[in-house]
């Protein structure tokens, strides 16, 4: 490979089979059986066609010196040291510090298939691919907001409106008002929810069992018809029904808002003696459980929750990781607890089972202090143990606070680079209009 | 990259040229920009503006400077050190005093039985409150805005300290015979408490606690992040711990909120251990809410700590440029160069080169006066007049606040003009060094820079080099500082300049030097030139070429002249231009400009450390010198308007030619060396 001759960078005419190319002000000089290992290519045709008529070398390049037989292109020479490897080499590596898609237009005005591109820089390319894509979602999300509704029938428009309204906080000052309504909402049912256990606050019921209070109780109900009503209409309105009800966002608020529908339900079907009431009961209590779910609601409000579900789904190798060495962790320290714990008769260690809690506690430094070693060989374990943990936990979170890290970096500067190219377009548009105004 | 983004900023139409994908770095420029250095500047600058009063006596000027400004700026060399630690030791005394108090042993029981204070440590206490309060007074009183003053962060802790105290002795005295002294005592509790916030007076003497507030103040978005998130977690356990728990018997999980402690504890793996689960659904539960608060604690911590580390590092960067100034402007003040410390070799050299600066500005304020507007006079009248018209941070000062105005073209040239005659200064200083050697005849700041050059084994030329190269390194220092991943290519790092045909054509057989020799001795010229035309274009000098060019510039050196940066002498030449190219735009925007990273390394390989830090110290002057231009961040973003008819005015002047007048300059600086050292002599 090494026995093919170098470019040279010289000033002399060029003999039989070589063509001068001048690339943006650098000359090269090529050999025409090098350029024509990719015959389909650019340079290659310039070499064939080279004694044909000036029209095709022409459509060639942007300029021919006939004198000195040298073919003009206006084109980026960084870029075409690059590509100029792929006859050498059969393939291109992009320099650093060339916009990838900018090479990738120069490869096609020279035909040179996307494929030789090396793997290192396809990574490099797809990746800068891929957030360019990314920018123009949001850009297509920000000139949606900004596009004026031009919808034909009355439904129609009323559903927009209606979706905007629901969707898009920053379209209104309605819109506003409402996102914060069922902010303020959520907020209120999830505090409901943890005040109604207090035992000072409920009240006995006729079977002289403690029951929420009836005010609390009120609240609770006023927060789900609203709650419904949200998640009514915004069904209503999605211009896509099976899409919106299957998002996760609106399962959580399904969930959210279905617990509350069975209770009642089920305390129906219970009081006309349909079902028996103890069972009612357990199902009720169990279904208390579910309203927990309420809480994720809020994800729909903040940004950085919504990262944080990103970042985790991208992350689970590195989850099941932490869960794996602590599992791993857990066990063996559980037992050489339980074992070495045997000596002594007052034990707390009873079974390995037990100990897993106390295994638990110790690696992830909580400590509580219920289950402790008391022997010394014992204690020597347990130090062993939470150090091991301290590193069994950070080893595999580090990639995955990264992954979030990266994740919320990119999110806001995507963020501000649609913005910047929503300005952009909006220029060039005023730019437009003035020239044509002029004209 | 954010340069570019300046320049697009700048020049709107351009915007169209760049991709999307460039919009992203851009993006990422403008995150930084607006996150980090402008409000880095602005803050430094609201603690580095020294109050001066016109109406406080001449007295207690030196007090009060000293006590404004610990880092420095004081007419007393030193003082403001002893007061800065007489100050810090104060607020750690009183601090000691509080928490002493508060030991049973020490305390004193009043008539009522109730505790009191300790009388001794009553005495430290009153003392120390008195030093706060004069320090605050003396503070209010010299500074120059007082509702400025009164809004500071800083002040209000400082007034916080303070007036707890005095409610107190107000409360007491005022309702010593009233019955209701049961509620006073309260209040008088409460303010107790407060005087807590004097430890946080720290901050006023300390860079890294003044970070940590701001990091704070910026990042309460993820702050935000970090207690929603936290407090989700102990929603979400506490209440599934509830149901868990619910039915064993005397359980401490009575209710949602009793369990809220339980899962605050194990999610910062406190863990007091007095309340913990016992049921193995429980026990589940409280595994999960550990590994669970580890993670979600850890989160968004690294990007409050990135934050801060961003913020620490820009803030170091441009306190310590201040400091370069402080210490130049000192020795100033003392009037003579000779008198200085002898350990700052270096520094003297820099200040050699300023006073030399000063000699020229002095005829040249002659003909521009009316342009180098004087600086507010400050610290000791007669010797700051002198110092406004000498320091070049001074003069480029009023200069860049007539940028933001329209229509204010001289007033540039002026300004690039002092820089320009920095410039030839820091070359010609070296050079007649070298007669000088022989002559024997010195004058003592000569001598001075003898020294320096004696140090370095490299020519002196080199050394020319170095002085007109460092500033690249601020642009360094910057670009380190707002360093995108995204590397620069050449063709950002290309110097607009060597796309006019003039530049580029430059005989590549020429010394790196003796290019920089052109460019000094074409510094020169030009106020001779604009000397003896005096309202004949100023535009006549090169420079001006290449002061803020417009992108159009650039972008076509990135398409055209792309392969200049390869060949060593072109690219050389472009290297001693572009820092004047970057120190015009940090100043105009405070941000990193032209990448440094392709710069042929000739102008990194020196050797001696003398050299370095020596180009450390002038990089240092290079970037106090925007930090001295006062405008606000935002007012030099706004100047972007008229910049491209002047720049297009300028390249059509460019292709003057150049090559003749290096005799004639050679000529003209022998007379100003020599005037130099007599005037020091």
């Amino acid at each position: 490979m090494w026995t093919i001759p170098k470019p040279r960078y010289r000033t002399d005419l060029c003999a039989e089979g070589q063509i001068a190319v001048n690339i943006g002000g650098v000359r090269v000089m090529l050999f025409g059986d090098v350029l024509n290992r990719y015959p389909e290519s650019r340079l290659a045709e310039l070499l064939n066609c080279s004694t044909q008529n000036s029209e095709v070398i022409s459509s060639l390049c942007d300029d021919f010196d006939p004198s000195r037989k040298e073919f003009y292109f206006d084109r980026d020479p960084d870029a075409f040291k690059c590509i100029i490897d792929v006859y050498y080499f059969d393939e291109i590596h992009i320099k650093r510090g060339i916009c990838p898609i900018c090479f990738i237009k120069e490869m096609e005005f020279w035909k040179i298939d996307q494929s030789v591109l090396d793997e290192c820089c396809k990574g490099y390319l797809s990746e800068k691919e891929e957030e360019l894509k990314e920018i123009a979602k949001k850009v297509k999300i920000i000139q949606e907001d900004l596009e004026v509704d031009r919808c034909i029938t009355r439904t129609q428009r009323c559903q927009r409106f209606m979706w905007k309204l629901m969707e898009k906080p920053g379209s209104s000052l309605l819109a506003r008002i409402i996102a914060i309504a069922s902010f303020l909402s959520v907020l209120v049912s999830a505090v409901v929810m943890c005040v109604g256990t207090i035992p000072e606050l409920q009240v006995t019921d006729a079977e002289g069992k403690l029951v929420e209070h009836p005010i609390l109780e009120a609240i609770e109900t006023a927060c789900m018809s609203w709650f419904t009503a949200e998640y009514l209409l915004r069904l209503a309105s999605s211009p896509n029904k099976l899409h919106f009800a299957l998002s996760f966002m609106n399962v959580i608020d399904f969930m959210a808002i279905i617990p509350f529908y069975v209770v009642l339900s089920l305390t129906y079907l219970g009081t006309t003696s349909m079902m028996e009431l103890a069972n009612v009961q357990q199902a009720v209590q169990a279904l208390r459980i579910m309203r927990i779910a309420r809480i994720f609601k809020l994800a729909r409000h903040s940004s950085g929750l919504q990262t944080l579900t990103h970042a985790l789904k991208r992350s689970l190798k590195e989850l099941g990781l932490l869960l794996m060495y602590m599992g791993v962790g857990i066990f063996v320290f559980s037992a050489l607890a339980y074992t070495m714990e045997q000596s002594h008769p007052e034990t707390l260690f009873r079974s390995i089972p037990q100990s897993f809690w106390w295994a638990i506690i110790t690696m992830t430094t909580v400590g509580y202090g219920d289950i402790y070693p008391k022997t010394t060989l014992g204690k020597c374990n347990a130090a062993v143990s939470f150090l091991c943990g301290v590193i069994a936990i950070a080893l595999p979170i580090h990639p995955i606070i990264n992954n979030f890290v990266v994740f919320y970096n990119k999110q806001k500067e995507l963020e501000t680079a649609a913005k910047h190219e929503v300005e952009l377009m909006e220029l060039k548009s005023g730019r437009e209009a003035r020239r044509k105004s002029r004209t | 990259m954010s340069e570019r983004y300046l320049d697009v900023n700048r020049h709107q139409i351009s915007k169209g040229i760049l991709s999307g994908l460039c919009v992203r770095c851009l993006a990422q420029a403008r995150i930084k920009l607006q996150a980090w250095i402008l409000p880095c500047d602005e803050a430094l600058h609201s603690v580095a503006m020294e109050p001066e009063g016109e109406f406080v006596s001449v007295l207690f000027r030196p007090v009060i400077s000293s006590l404004a400004d610990p880092n420095g700026h004081s007419a007393w060399p030193g003082g403001e050190n002893i007061l800065a630690i007489i100050s810090i030791l104060f607020i750690v005394l009183s601090t000691i005093a509080l928490s002493l108090n508060t030991l049973p042993e020490l305390q004193d029981t009043d008539e009522f039985g109730h505790a009191s204070d300790n009388p001794q440590l009553a005495h430290v206490e009153a003392v120390c409150i008195a030093w706060f309060t004069m320090e605050y007074l003396l503070r209010f009183l010299s500074s120059p805005s007082k509702w400025k003053f009164f809004k500071g962060p800083l002040n209000i802790i400082d007034l916080l300290a303070i007036l707890p105290y005095y409610v107190t002795i107000f409360l007491t005295e005022s309702n010593k015979s009233v019955l209701q002294f049961q509620n006073v005592r309260r209040v008088v509790q409460i303010f107790r408490i407060m005087r807590i916030l004097r430890i946080l007076k720290l901050a006023r003497h300390s860079t890294g606690l003044q970070s940590l507030g701001f990091t704070l103040r910026r990042s309460y978005n993820e702050l935000g992040l970090l207690i929603l998130f936290l407090a989700m977690g102990i929603m979400i356990f506490s209440s599934l711990v509830f149901f868990a728990e619910k039915d064993e018997e005397d359980t401490k999980f009575k209710s949602i909120p009793a369990s809220f402690w339980w899962a605050t504890i194990t999610m910062t793996t406190v863990g007091y251990g007095d309340i913990y689960p016992k049921t193995l659904l429980g026990k589940i539960v409280g595994g999960l809410c550990c590994i669970a608060g580890v993670l979600v604690i850890a989160l968004p911590i690294p990007i409050i700590v990135n934050n801060f580390s961003e913020f620490y590092k820009e803030q170091k960067r441009q306190e310590k440029a201040i400091k370069r100034r402080e210490a130049l402007e000192r020795a100033k003040r003392n009037g003579s160069i000779v008198s200085m410390n002898q350990k700052d070799v270096f520094g003297r050299s820099m200040e050699l080169m300023d006073v030399m600066v000063e000699n020229i500005d002095g005829k040249k304020e002659k003909v521009h006066d009316n342009h180098v507007s004087p600086c507010p006079s400050k610290g000791i009248p007669k010797l700051k007049s002198q110092m406004s018209s000498s320091s070049p941070t001074k003069t480029l000062e009023p200069s860049y606040q007539e940028h933001a105005m329209p229509s204010s073209s001289p007033q540039h040239l002026s300004a690039q003009k002092l820089e320009e005659m920095y410039n030839k200064m820091a070359k010609t200083q070296s050079q007649p060094d070298l007669n000088s050697k022989e002559k024997g005849p010195l004058s003592k700041a000569v001598k001075a820079e003898f020294e320096m050059e004696s140090i370095p084994t490299k020519a002196i030329p080199s050394t020319a080099e170095a002085i007109t190269d460092m500033r690249s390194m601020s642009s360094i220092d910057s670009f380190i500082s707002c360093a995108t991943d995204f590397p620069e290519s050449s063709r950002f790092s290309q110097s607009p300049i060597s796309s006019i045909p003039g530049r580029v054509s430059t005989n590549p057989s020429l010394e790196p030097t003796l290019e920089n020799e052109h460019e000094g001795s074409q510094g020169t010229t030009t106020p001779l030139i604009g000397e003896s035309t005096k309202h004949g274009p100023y535009s006549g000098s090169p420079k001006s070429v290449h002061f803020k060019n417009p992108l159009k510039c650039s972008l076509k050196v990135s398409f055209r002249g792309g392969e200049d940066s390869g060949t060593g002498v072109l690219s050389d030449s472009s290297s001693v231009q572009s820092p004047e190219v970057s120190v015009y735009t940090t100043a105009s925007s405070r941000t990193p400009t032209k990448s440094p990273e392709n710069l042929p390394p000739s102008i990194f390989t020196f050797h001696d450390s003398s050299i370095n830090k020596f180009i450390d110290a002038d990089t240092d002057e290079e970037e106090h010198l925007h930090d001295g231009s006062g405008t606000k961040p935002t007012q030099r973003l706004l100047e972007k308007a008229n910049h491209t008819e002047d720049a297009q005015r300028r390249r059509g002047n460019s292709t003057l030619p150049l090559d003749g007048q290096e005799n004639h300059v050679a000529q003209e600086v022998q007379p100003l060396q020599g005037e130099q050292s007599h005037s020091n002599a």
